[in-house]
């Protein structure tokens, strides 16, 4: 399988093909390769563990998980109850069009599960964790080899967060302070993995971030670019 | 001065829009004055409308003329600016826009700012979005940052740097010191970091893996010290402290200790003292706990360990928490292979977890419940699937069905008992079952030879209760055609026999020829079924006669077709009727004992030279008995061709062979003796054989066999295989680990390839298994493959 290029992109540059050929291209690195994944399950045989040697490609059991690259977070997203976006944060590249779509099936799925029903769900290959606060859901896109339970931990602690620098926060908070959110979510989450373990750095961060914010004055002093 | 003022009051305008043209006209016309503001000289606003632009894109309208505003404001010596700026970067552009290149530069600048919140930002956008060649450029400074910052800095740089060793994972060697010094901070946001770096290190490179094997003894440590500290209020969550953390940390000891003894007992007792010492009252200890059990069941763990992390999945399952459940079941799913008889004893808790409410934790119940049957547990396991499936839903449906397809074949205790299993299946849930049941359930009736009375009265009754379900009426009709003589006679040991005359069979056989609901491969069943029957009964065979000349006019030309030749049989070869139309012999399939995988000589399957389809058998070989039959005709063989699953690919053979094309026919029959198998493998007394069947031009199937002639049984038998780069494998399941003493059974395996470059194939075959208690491992290499091959 080749993993499918914009030529534009690679201009001279080879990409180095990636040791885990057949596994790495299912996530291959330019495009989201949905459409690869019901293809690629087919190269994936059970009970074959890799063979050293380079003349031989590298055959994973995907079920073990030997050697397969422990990977992030895939996407994040916050839905209302009517089915609006009101944040989302993609941590893999994705296409506009790719983009509505996921998001479309998400709410569809997610919105319909019942109450007390279990937070975990299959999806296309990916584990979807959601958690509902009032009338927000909250839904991340797992890998394969990610703990479920934890990612329930890391959105209760962004939901708290949320919480300390609103105070009491709800959904028209998030609304109308949206880069607000935002910028929390980039002290908090980086390229898909947890940034800060600590409750209170990221308010610290958020506080001292506000106070380089100009009054107008400055703003007009300082020379544009 | 925050941006948010005039952004809030186009918000609020938009959410006052009543209908949706409403709103789109809103945001139109803020669309316009956005780009009219871009255009203009800057006045102070930029970062405003740039917010405001961001919005209008999360509600789903196309904002591209932004990303040249980003690039500009990014460039900005101005900190609000930047910040929008670098926010729209990661929400509006990504590496396959040309623009996402211009903002390198700006980056590698704020990298070296001398605020530190600049340089977070860079940072920030750079893991989210940098593309593989802005990472390499970038890397150097990455390496700069990681080694002399403080540590909020260093946390985000660590980040960083796993998102280049993602994209370009040549990087990693660059970041494998730093990662080192790292793992000494005090930091936990640092710490983090650095663990979830050098996870990824190791995961890509077996040579850094060897490198921080040496470092598993400084992870035990910081662990303990995570486990046994007091109370930190910033880092406590529900009594565990820093849960985030643990976790990471057990992730990398896991991969750590991965197939290596050292580093597996350093590890032992701590992963005792977490397993015992965390509370798993709420979710965090849970996740802590959960993670602990799969590093136990990952690595070399004594059996002590072992045992406990079974118990713990145990306690989960009893958990009242569903999320719960279904992980612990997830887990054992993954263990039910290498410890079945610990999963065993939670037998009745999953299969309890079948009547769960809740759809995901049915869904692995039910996985878990197929992977737990075994010979012993049979009857009362089948009798909970098959309670399931009345009331499962619908898209687990089909899973199920082949489940317990698969399960009745590996496992029956009696023949009456499997066929039994098949027709409750099919009057439950007939519609979700694979083309190949019908031949499947077909040739175990004519095996079953004492229990033909039997299985057609049952199929008689179920014939005239419903005949909505294709498969099982395509099956009664077929028993009827054939064993109705039995049905006839009125009297039968097994079951209450029904009374019917003549004239009902060949009703019910004739609604279903009429019916609308009938599939055409049904009503083929239907039609040749009446045809048998004229010589089975005695008074109403110019019914059939008159039937069957009905049907010579019909707009379906398959049914046309049948119906022409057996008027002929009527008319012209009336003398050989009888024996055209006698019982059918028994049917054997070729392939011991299971469903998988395609029998070696599969003969009809010449007829279909169009994919590579999984899981085809044709039990039907007629070939010897048949083919004398088959010069008159398509002949009578032709009923119970799989039209179902020929049909569905391509109806041109199924009609062709219907009697059009017999040289054809025959002449694909005569082609394949089977294909010659040759040893590949002798050592110890196992045998390995290999045959191939070439299916396609670049497909191929090979089977390996593997036989045992010595005393003692060999077990965990493992078949591995490695191809060449441009061929494509798969394995399909072998059917069983174990084979038996003097050669009294063996093992096969089918493996399907696809070499569409048809390079010169070779395959390399690791052999284990354990032969008189010690374990014997074996490779071997095969370069020339039996005529067969290309």
């Amino acid at each position: 399988m080749v993993s499918q290029l914009n030529p534009q992109h690679c201009g001279n540059l080879t990409l180095p093909v990636p040791m885990y050929r057949n596994v790495v291209n299912i996530f291959s690195l330019n495009c989201w390769p949905y459409s690869h994944i019901a293809a690629s399950r087919w190269f994936i045989p059970k009970n074959v563990f890799p063979l050293s040697g380079s003349l031989w490609t590298n055959i994973k059991n995907k079920r073990c998980g030997e050697l397969m690259p422990i990977r992030q977070m895939h996407f994040l997203l916050l839905l209302s109850r009517q089915g609006k976006l009101r944040l989302q944060k993609w941590f893999t590249p994705v296409t506009e069009r790719e983009k509505k779509k996921v998001t479309r099936e998400m709410t569809l799925m997610v919105l319909a599960r019942p109450p007390h029903s279990c937070n975990f769900l299959l999806w296309r290959d990916l584990k979807i964790v959601y958690k509902r606060y009032a009338s927000l859901y909250f839904c991340c896109g797992l890998e394969d080899q990610d703990n479920e339970l934890l990612t329930l931990e890391v959105l209760q602690r962004y939901v708290e967060l949320l919480d300390k620098y609103f105070g009491n926060v709800c959904e028209l908070d998030i609304i109308f302070n949206f880069e607000k959110a935002y910028f929390i979510l980039d002290e908090f989450l980086v390229g898909g993995e947890l940034l800060e373990t600590s409750k209170t750095a990221v308010g610290i961060a958020m506080e001292e971030a506000e106070t380089l914010q100009e009054t107008m004055e400055e703003y007009m002093s300082k020379p544009t670019y | 001065m925050s941006p948010s003022v005039r952004l809030q009051e186009m918000i609020r305008v938009i959410r006052g829009a009543r209908t949706q043209g409403e709103e789109r006209g809103v945001i139109q016309r803020e669309c316009a004055a956005i780009r009219a503001q871009f255009r203009q000289a800057d006045n102070g606003t930029r970062s405003h409308n740039l917010a405001k632009l961001l919005y209008v894109h999360m509600l789903g309208y196309p904002a591209h003329f932004g990303q040249m505003e980003c690039v500009r404001l990014i460039a900005s010596p101005r900190y609000n600016e930047k910040r929008v700026g670098y926010l729209g970067a990661m929400m509006l552009l990504d590496e396959k826009q040309d623009a996402s290149l211009l903002i390198t530069n700006s980056i590698k600048n704020d990298l070296s700012h001398s605020s530190q919140y600049v340089q977070s930002l860079a940072l920030c956008t750079l893991a989210c979005m940098g593309s593989a060649e802005m990472c390499r450029d970038l890397a150097p400074e990455i390496d700069r940052l990681l080694r002399a910052s403080n540590s909020y800095i260093k946390k985000k740089a660590a980040l960083c740097a796993v998102h280049m060793v993602r994209k370009v994972p040549e990087l990693g060697e660059l970041f494998t010191p730093a990662a080192r010094s790292l793992l000494s901070e005090k930091n936990h946001g640092v710490l983090h970091g650095a663990v979830v770096l050098i996870t990824e290190l190791c995961e890509r490179n077996p040579d850094t893996l060897e490198q921080f094997r040496k470092a598993v003894p400084e992870l035990v440590l910081m662990m303990k010290g995570l486990v046994m500290s007091g109370y930190s209020p910033e880092h406590n969550v529900a009594g565990i402290s820093d849960p985030f953390l643990q976790v990471r940390i057990l992730r990398l000891l896991r991969i750590l200790g991965r197939n290596n003894d050292t580093a597996s007992d350093a590890m032992n007792d701590l992963l005792a003292q977490v397993a015992t010492n965390t509370d798993s009252s709420k979710t965090a200890g849970s996740a802590v706990l959960y993670e602990t059990v799969l590093t136990v069941m990952d690595i070399k763990s004594e059996s002590g360990l072992r045992v406990l992390a079974v118990n713990i999945l145990g306690r989960f399952l009893l958990n009242n928490d569903r999320n719960i459940r279904y992980i612990s079941m997830t887990s054992l799913q993954k263990i039910v292979q290498t410890d079945h008889n610990a999963v065993q004893r939670h037998r009745g808790t999953i299969v309890d977890c079948l009547k769960d409410q809740d759809a995901s934790v049915k869904r692995r119940a039910l996985e878990l419940s197929l992977a737990l049957v075994s010979a012993v547990n049979i009857r009362s396991l089948m009798k909970e699937l098959l309670l399931f499936l009345s009331s499962c839903p619908p898209e687990l449906r089909a899973h199920t069905t082949s489940g317990i397809f698969n399960a009745a074949e590996r496992y029956a205790p009696s023949q009456r008992w499997h066929i039994d299993t098949i027709l409750h299946v099919l009057t439950t849930a007939g519609g979700d079952v694979r083309d190949e049941t019908v031949p499947n359930l077909i040739q175990l009736i004519t095996t079953a030879t004492e229990l033909h009375c039997y299985t057609v009265h049952k199929l008689y009754r179920a014939l005239i209760t419903d005949i909505s379900v294709q498969s099982l009426v395509q099956v009664a009709c077929w028993c009827i055609g054939e064993y109705g003589d039995l049905l006839l006679r009125g009297e039968c040991e097994e079951t209450e026999p029904v009374q019917v005359t003549e004239d009902d069979v060949l009703d019910a056989l004739e609604t279903v020829l009429q019916s609308h609901m009938s599939s055409p491969a049904t009503r083929g069943f239907a039609l040749t079924a009446t045809m048998k029957l004229s010589t089975r009964i005695t008074h109403n065979v110019d019914r059939i006669r008159s039937i069957v000349s009905i049907y010579g006019s019909c707009i379906d030309v398959e049914l046309q077709q049948r119906a022409v030749e057996y008027n002929a049989l009527f008319k012209k070869y009336d003398h050989m009727r009888a024996a055209v139309l006698e019982r059918m012999p028994v049917i054997d399939k070729s392939s011991p004992g299971h469903t998988n995988g395609e029998s070696a000589g599969g003969t009809i399957k010449e007829l279909e030279p169009t994919k590579l389809t999984q899981e085809i058998v044709f039990p039907q070989e007629p070939s010897n008995q048949v083919c004398d039959l088959l010069d008159l005709l398509g002949g009578s063989g032709e009923p119970f061709q799989p039209s179902p699953s020929l049909s569905s690919t391509a109806p041109g053979p199924a009609s062709s062979t219907a009697g059009g094309d017999l040289l054809d026919l025959l002449g694909g029959l005569d082609v394949t003796p089977a294909p010659p198998s040759v040893t590949v493998y002798e050592k110890n007394g196992v045998t390995l054989k290999l045959q191939t069947d070439t299916q396609t031009d670049t497909g191929m199937t090979v089977t390996l066999t593997a036989t045992n002639s010595t005393d003692g049984d060999i077990t965990g038998l493992t078949l591995q295989a490695a191809v060449p780069k441009s061929v494509q494998l798969q394995m399909k399941a072998p059917s069983g680990d174990v084979i038996p003493a003097h050669g009294l059974g063996q093992v096969t395996q089918t493996v399907l390839l696809n070499n569409p470059n048809k390079v010169s194939l070779k395959i390399r075959v690791r052999v284990c298994y354990t032969s008189q208690s010690s374990v014997c491992q074996d490779t071997v290499q095969i370069d020339s493959f039996p005529s067969t091959a290309w």
